[in-house]
């Protein structure tokens, strides 16, 4: 969720006008119903984006849709011939949203809001059950593993615990980590890079003195609670780790002992999230102890300004939700050339996610319509779009996505389908889980099936580089230097040569080793091609068992089990003792590993226990007077005191001198005559 | 002279009517009227409501101090409340250190022979200040003053920089007003520069001076914009705390303390009225 404080009027403002302007000329429309959409700003799909449906005559329909919401309304029409009218307003924060709520009298068909708001706004009997049978596409692709996180939290309505699951349906998740610029840190502070790297595997860092004034942490109450809890309470759960036995704690990261995975570790994340979730007056005023102390170390409180200082360089390290890391590694590598990292400390943290609610003041008519509005956007098709837009992590985990993903973070992707004409006129498009060859023409114009497309022009490869013909000088080597055609996920392809992935990265350096060879040789002004280095496996079953199919589940090998993805973004990272920590970068933001998903909690809503944490939060935020102000403020205010009865001794005096004098001169007078 | 009676005789119906529709001159202020009652007496009105009541658990709002005793017994609140004064009274006192001279410079007809110069002063005032201040920040940064590392100065310079404009144009106002005869008599009795400028030029400029001190004292408190910004969320000031109070849905609380600002306001408005009348009797000037 974005913060944006300062935008809050104009943004209000605005959506107020449009909203009373659209309402006002869609109830004079006859038949169209009109539904109100309440989000968080910037947290929509806006870009073009191909939605495939079968229609009631089983015929595939294949459409292109401008954004996501425009989709949903030319969908509903033509699917199932509503006339439905999106108003879609957006707000800042959840306590803003939630307090205008109440005082308002807007009424909106759908709210999507953080989870601990949603659970409050249950217990205040705000909300409506959603009828999950109508929202198939969620009930088909959600991830098995967040229905479950959802299952497990309740509020109570009307005296009965109810399951959040049934009040809301999943839209983003993610998790609350450190974004960290080992260069700036280092630059700073002169602590080495890998030390940076490994220290920011622990919470603990963030109060090492070393690191002082290098981190801005959230004005927002709730995740530097979340932090101030790892710290304060950081002993017993590394001892519950220990109890547990599911960890190995000698390993720098505490990863899992795969034996042991199943046994005891939904016990273990139980006792989590009870330390985690604890927030009475007690440890409440312990953790204000911690995050005073922590308010010394830190640089700052951010509202919004976090992304874009870590991406201009301004600070050196983020409190950062998982999105928001995305949105600034992006950015930072493509615009400021800044390395960006980030990473869930090794204890473990929060996971947080938001999802859409119907409020109770919804309508039979405009709650089935807000249903089926749910329902296209938990198709993966559009999930794919939402994500491609915000960079946030969906619920949704279908096929699409799983492209989506292979696409983006996967190496093997990358070989097979990284290629560009040296004219720079060829690309490559994905549609659904697989990649189409296209030319275009020289405005950009895809030339399509009647031009001069043909099947063996779909071809899948890394740019081939002839060694034979030797043309070294012509070359951008940009493009690769294997042929990659035959290649597909299973298995590797290279001229003409299969084998597997892990044997591509050998073939595929020796080629780089004879390129630049050629490339010394030729004396051309030439960069040499950099080796690759071996691939990580990334376990992503958690998410996507149960909606795609992995082939063989149970392989240790990402040619047989599409649960698992290559990365090649892991740096290892070794400290004198010999622990290994590994940070990753945004494949690790978006679908943190599995060895993570037992470490992290949800933060329920404080409930009656929130008066403590504000309390708490505006100590944490306000400041004495230093010294040296009371000292100001003193001579200030007693020179005040000096100069104001000074004022009046003085008008005394010459009142009575002049009282006197006149007297005087008057006596003198009267003697006179 | 007797036509016009005439006429005046023969459109009796039509005097008539214009006596009943006719225009005065008062009628010109009730848009302000209007726009006062409603977005200004109203929403005090509310504020006073919310100040001394609490809801109860059914949902009734009752009579309660509650506010005023969680005010008066938060020493938080009340640090708060000290920083906010100690900002506003610095901020209050560099403005007019650095905005007395500048004025009177700008007033002398020999220097600035046009109103450009000022214009050129108060510039800053026509950009949005939410930009301005980002774009301090990162002048600061350059600078090597972070906020995270000096927030009491990053805030301090943001806030003079601010306000600067709202302290200049008084007091150039009250300078160009300046009696340049009573300047020069003192010069022609003997005074040296500093006695000119103690016993005539800093006594007729008075009310300058206390208009600027209001046009920047109370707003400073009330700022949160600038001190969240320039010193990284570190410093927070008496309106930081009602705008956290007001999202947290602790309305009774956010109300109470702008009750108290309020009252500051009234406070710091009597005082200040007071020092201009003084000025007039005394100096026997308008103002």
């Amino acid at each position: 969720m974005k913060n944006k404080k300062y935008r809050t009027f104009a943004a209000l403002s605005f959506s107020f006008l449009a909203a009373t302007a659209l309402s006002g000329c869609s109830s004079s429309a006859d038949d169209t119903l009109v539904l109100k959409l309440l989000n968080c700003e910037d947290y929509i799909g806006e870009s073009e984006f191909t939605f495939e449906y079968e229609n009631e005559n089983g015929d595939v329909v294949s459409m292109t849709y401008d954004d996501v919401l425009s989709g949903f309304e030319e969908y509903e029409s033509e699917k199932l011939g509503k006339k439905v009218k999106l108003i879609y307003d957006t707000y800042d924060t959840n306590e803003t949203m939630l307090s205008s709520l109440q005082t308002g009298k807007t009424a909106y068909d759908l709210i999507a809001a953080s989870d601990y708001t949603i659970q409050k706004m249950m217990s205040m009997g705000m909300l409506q059950p959603i009828n999950r049978d109508r929202v198939e596409n969620y009930n088909t692709y959600c991830s098995s593993y967040l229905l479950d996180v959802m299952e497990n939290i309740t509020a109570p309505i009307d005296g009965v615990e109810q399951k959040m699951s049934d009040y809301s349906v999943g839209y983003m998740w993610g998790t609350l980590g450190v974004l960290f610029n080992p260069a700036k840190v280092t630059k700073e502070t002169g602590v080495d890079e890998d030390t940076v790297k490994f220290d920011m595997q622990d919470w603990e860092s963030l109060w090492d003195p070393k690191y002082k004034n290098q981190m801005s942490v959230k004005d927002s109450m709730r995740d530097t609670y979340s932090v101030g809890i790892m710290k304060e309470f950081g002993p017993e759960i590394r001892a519950a780790m220990e109890e547990s036995g599911c960890f190995d704690m000698k390993d720098g990261m505490y990863a899992l002992d795969p034996d042991k995975y199943d046994d005891a570790i939904g016990a273990y994340n139980a006792k989590l999230t009870e330390i985690f979730n604890r927030c009475d007056e007690e440890s409440v005023k312990k953790v204000r102890e911690v995050l005073l102390s922590l308010k010394e170390n830190v640089f700052g409180f951010e509202v919004d300004s976090g992304k874009d200082d870590m991406v201009k360089g301004l600070v050196g390290m983020n409190l950062a939700w998982s999105g928001d890391a995305v949105y600034s590694m992006d950015r930072g590598e493509n615009e400021a050339g800044q390395t960006i990292y980030y990473s869930v400390p090794k204890t473990g943290g929060n996971i947080w996610f938001d999802s859409w609610c119907i409020p109770k003041t919804s309508d039979e008519e405009h709650k089935s319509a807000a249903e089926d509005f749910l329902n296209f956007i938990s198709d993966p098709q559009v999930a794919a779009a939402n994500m491609d837009t915000i960079g946030y992590t969906s619920f949704i985990a279908g096929e699409t996505v799983h492209a989506l993903v292979r696409l983006w973070y996967d190496p093997r992707a990358y070989a097979m389908y990284n290629y560009h004409d040296a004219s720079g006129d060829r690309g490559c498009t994905w549609e659904d889980s697989d990649f189409v060859y296209r030319e275009y023409d020289e405005e950009g114009n895809p030339l399509g099936e009647d031009a001069d497309y043909s099947e063996e022009d779909d071809i899948l490869y890394q740019t081939g580089f002839d060694l034979a013909e030797d043309n070294v000088d012509e070359f951008d080597f940009e493009e690769g230097i294997c042929d990659m055609r035959g290649s597909d996920y299973s298995k590797a392809v290279v001229d003409g040569v299969e084998m597997t992935w892990a044997e591509y990265i050998d073939a595929y350096n020796a080629k780089a080793e004879a390129v630049n060879a050629l490339i010394e040789e030729s004396d051309a002004d030439l960069d040499p091609i950099e080796e690759l280095e071996e691939w990580d496996i990334r376990d992503l079953t958690y998410m996507f068992s149960g909606n795609v199919d992995a082939g063989d589940e149970n392989s240790d090998d990402p040619a047989e089990n599409a649960f698992l993805f290559y990365t090649d973004e892991i740096e290892t990272i070794a400290d004198e003792e010999g622990l290994e920590v590994q940070v990753g970068r945004q494949f690790y933001a978006q679908y943190p590993d599995h060895y993570l998903i037992p470490k992290l909690a949800v933060m329920r809503d404080y409930g009656a226990n929130n008066i403590y944490v504000l309390k708490m939060w505006s100590d944490v935020k306000s400041n004495n007077l230093p010294i040296v102000g009371v000292v100001i403020f003193g001579i200030i205010l007693a020179a005040a005191a000096f100069a104001i009865i000074a004022g009046i001794a003085t008008k005394r005096y010459y009142h009575s001198y002049r009282v006197a004098r006149r007297k005087q001169v008057s006596a003198e007078h009267a003697n006179k005559k | 002279m007797s036509s016009n009676n005439a006429m005046h005789r023969s459109h009796n119906g039509w005097k008539t009517f214009k006596r009943i529709v006719a225009f005065k001159r008062k009628y010109l202020s009730i848009p302000y009227f209007v726009f006062l009652i409603l977005f200004v007496i109203i929403p005090i009105l509310i504020i006073l409501v919310y100040a001394f009541t609490k809801t109860t658990d059914a949902g009734n709002l009752v009579f309660s101090f509650d506010s005023l005793v969680e005010f008066f017994s938060s020493t938080t609140k009340l640090n708060v409340l000290v920083v906010s004064l100690f900002i506003g009274i610095i901020n209050t006192i560099l403005c007019l250190l650095i905005g007395y001279p500048i004025a009177y410079l700008l007033a002398d007809k020999k220097v600035n022979k046009n109103y450009v110069m000022v214009m050129l002063f108060v510039m800053p005032m026509w950009i949005n200040f939410v930009l301005r201040t980002g774009a301090t920040r990162d002048v600061l940064y350059m600078m090597g003053i972070k906020g995270g590392e000096h927030p009491y100065a990053a805030t301090l310079i943001g806030l003079v920089y601010n306000y600067l404009p709202f302290t200049i144009l008084p007091l150039y106002t009250t300078m160009i007003k300046l009696d340049k005869s009573q300047i020069e008599a003192a010069k022609d009795l003997g005074c040296n520069p500093a006695q000119t400028f103690a016993h005539s030029i800093l006594p007729q400029s008075v009310p300058g001076i206390v208009s600027a001190a209001e046009m920047v004292f109370m707003p400073t408190m009330s700022s949160y914009v600038i001190s969240d910004t320039l010193s990284e969320g570190k410093l927070t000031l008496f309106g930081n705390s009602i705008a956290n109070s007001f999202n947290n849905s602790l309305w009774n609380d956010g109300s109470f303390m702008a009750f108290v600002m309020l009252a500051l306001i009234f406070l710091t408005m009597f005082i200040t009225n007071r020092f201009h009348k003084d000025e007039t009797i005394e100096k026997g000037r308008l103002w």
